[in-house]
């Protein structure tokens, strides 16, 4: 019980948070409730959304939608919330009684309700410019232009999530899916070994080295200001070409044009 | 980029507007309503989807089949909304030029031009999503490598069959799209769909004014605008329902929370006000769209369409429309079946 209060409370707060929005519902509820004739839309507009707020927040709906849905998605339930249409009705029902230019005075004042009391979603909170037509980091283009396609490659984690988005021939060694032996002290396979060496201060090479080779990696990804313990060309890598950030290491045998990716059944 | 933009909006919006005159035709719905017609269309057309994707996949079809099938079909229903209901568009066309200039109103000019900033904003910034890097790849891997879902589109190594996401391949729709009109999956995503997904989810919300406020047209312009204030001006974080439309539109999750959800509230208005079968017909297509979009939308959509179907049954002291309700679900509560059957 305590554990669904806390879940509830967690995502409800993430859901409203830095905003007036949940306040200004509320009020639209009523509103509408006191003021909209046709009881169909009432009951659409006004009462949906409170019981759909009940059913999150009662302890018996909650706990069997939650498992239902799962724990980490719970808060879902919260999209159902007709926010979008609620609101814009109650502020329309309260202009119906208006005309002319009180009317439009009003109107004008209510969009400043929701311009001031939300949270602006067109901010760089979330969005960078973007400088290529794929709106991927500009640093992953600069990569993968230097790349052959249709190899195998192991690369920083700061490239992972978005090399096969911009080049979807390469394979990768690991991709966001290793970040769960992040929270491991011991792993097992060369994968996870692969990983868990590369995210070491200082790349030992003579780790790296051949279990990269063990495992087909032709390319090798890491930051620029990565040092290394051990020479690359004992386990048959040399340097390949860089970029402002990234320097790329090359697989000594690999032939131009070559396909080395990697398929796992 | 121009060019791919204004090509996959016309093939979109066109193709949906005669699939969906070809829909209001056979299931009798009022004539003379264009955007109707479009949002009916784009339920279809994912509704179609989800018919054909789902054994597809799971009989390990190859992604040019399905482009093939599915082109195929889309390309009937759109020849059959211009050849055999010639008659039912020309109406619309006639009902847009006439009724166009009531639609002039600061509350529509204003929602007009939000919107528009809206969208110069989105297409000359980026939002950096990580799940793309397993969505937006199982588009580009249907594309490059003609597997639908049976490589893991995060590494593109492994052959594996992650029934989680299984009977809910968004991503497969702009893949077909982009395949069509010869862009990346990615750029189709990131740069294209938000010039689809947006106007969409506004054109959801005219409908719902023009249901609500139907004898007021200033008042329907009003509504609209701040329906898109609300987009630009939300709350909490990037997943907080709506906001996902200027976020990620994309994302199938997205797509469910700011167009399907409040479709599905505009069609069962239209069912509340006016108890024609059509209507539930286009619900129960709706429901089926939802499937498609995110695995969310199997689970979600019942628990919405049930709680307006029970409400209004109450409310109308009617429980036929309990009744109905809970058939347009039966698409939902079949694939959850399924999922269960599958992941258990």
């Amino acid at each position: 019980m305590q554990g669904f209060i806390e879940i509830a409370k967690t995502d409800f707060m993430a859901t409203f948070e830095d905003s007036w929005i949940f306040p200004v519902l509320i009020f639209c509820i009523f509103w509408i409730l006191w003021k909209e004739q046709d009881r169909t839309k009432k009951w659409l507009a006004g009462i949906l959304p409170l019981i759909l707020l009940v059913l999150y927040w009662c302890p018996i709906t909650g706990i069997l939608l939650m498992k239902i849905l799962g724990e980490n998605v719970y808060w879902r339930i919260l999209w159902l919330v007709p926010v979008s249409v609620t609101i814009p009705v109650a502020f329309c029902l309260l202009l119906k009684s208006m005309k002319g230019g009180a009317r439009f005075a009003v109107f004008l004042i209510l969009s400043a309700v929701i311009v001031l009391g939300g949270k602006k979603v067109l901010s760089t909170e979330w969005f960078e410019p973007s400088t290529n037509v794929w709106k991927v980091p500009q640093n992953v283009v600069a990569v993968c232009d230097l790349l052959p396609g249709n190899v195998h490659v192991l690369a920083s984690n700061r490239l992972t999530p978005y090399l096969r988005l911009y080049d979807p021939t390469l394979t990768l060694e690991y991709a966001r899916n290793a970040l769960i032996f992040n929270g491991m002290d011991e792993v097992y396979g060369p994968t996870a070994n692969l990983y868990k060496a590369i995210q070491e201060p200082e790349i030992d090479v003579d780790i790296v080295g051949p279990l990269a080779r063990e495992q087909g990696c032709t390319f090798l990804i890491f930051s620029i200001g990565r040092t290394y313990a051990g020479d690359w060309e004992d386990y048959g890598y040399r340097e390949y070409a860089s970029t402002d950030e990234f320097r790329i290491f090359v697989d000594e045998d690999y032939e131009e044009g070559q396909d080395t990716r990697k398929w796992e059944d | 980029m121009r060019l791919e933009i204004l090509l996959t909006f016309l093939l979109f919006y066109v193709g949906a507007f005669f699939s969906g005159i070809m829909l209001c035709k056979i299931l009798h719905l009022k004539k003379g309503e264009p955007v109707c017609a479009i949002i009916s269309g784009v339920v279809v057309w994912w509704a179609v989807m989800e018919l054909l994707l789902v054994p597809m996949t799971m009989f390990l079809q190859s992604f040019r089949c399905f482009t093939i099938i599915y082109s195929a079909i889309i390309l009937g229903m759109v020849l059959t909304g211009i050849c055999f209901y010639r008659e039912y568009f020309v109406s619309d066309i006639k009902n847009l030029k006439s009724s166009i200039r009531a639609y002039i109103t600061p509350g529509h000019i204003t929602a007009l031009i939000l919107m528009l900033w809206q969208l110069y904003f989105i297409h000359h910034h980026m939002y950096l999503e990580w799940d793309d890097t397993y969505y937006v790849n199982i588009a580009n891997e249907a594309v490059v490598s003609d597997k639908i879902y049976w490589v893991y589109p995060e590494t593109g190594t492994m052959a594996d069959f992650d029934k989680r996401y299984v009977l809910s391949l968004w991503p497969i729709f702009y893949a077909w799209l982009s395949k069509l009109i010869g862009v990346s999956p990615t750029i189709m995503a990131h740069t294209i769909f938000p010039w689809l997904m947006i106007p969409l989810a506004y054109m959801v919300y005219f409908m719902i004014s023009k249901e609500w406020f139907s004898d007021d047209r200033q008042m329907q312009g009003m509504f609209l605008t701040f329906a898109v204030l609300l987009h630009m001006f939300m709350s909490g974080t990037h997943t907080s329902g709506i906001t996902f439309l200027s976020i990620t539109p994309w994302v199938g999750k997205g797509v469910l929370a700011a167009i399907l959800i409040p479709e599905l509230f505009y069609v069962f208005l239209r069912c509340a006000n006016r108890d024609e079968t059509g209507n539930w017909v286009l619900l129960g297509i709706s429901c089926l769209g939802s499937c498609l979009l995110s695995s969310m939308g199997i689970m979600l959509i019942p628990i919405l369409t049930g709680l307006m179907s029970l409400l209004t049954a109450f409310q109308k002291r009617d429980f036929r429309y309990l009744y109905k309700g809970i058939a347009a679900c039966v698409p939902c509560v079949l694939l959850g079946i399924y999922y269960i059957y599958l992941t258990h």
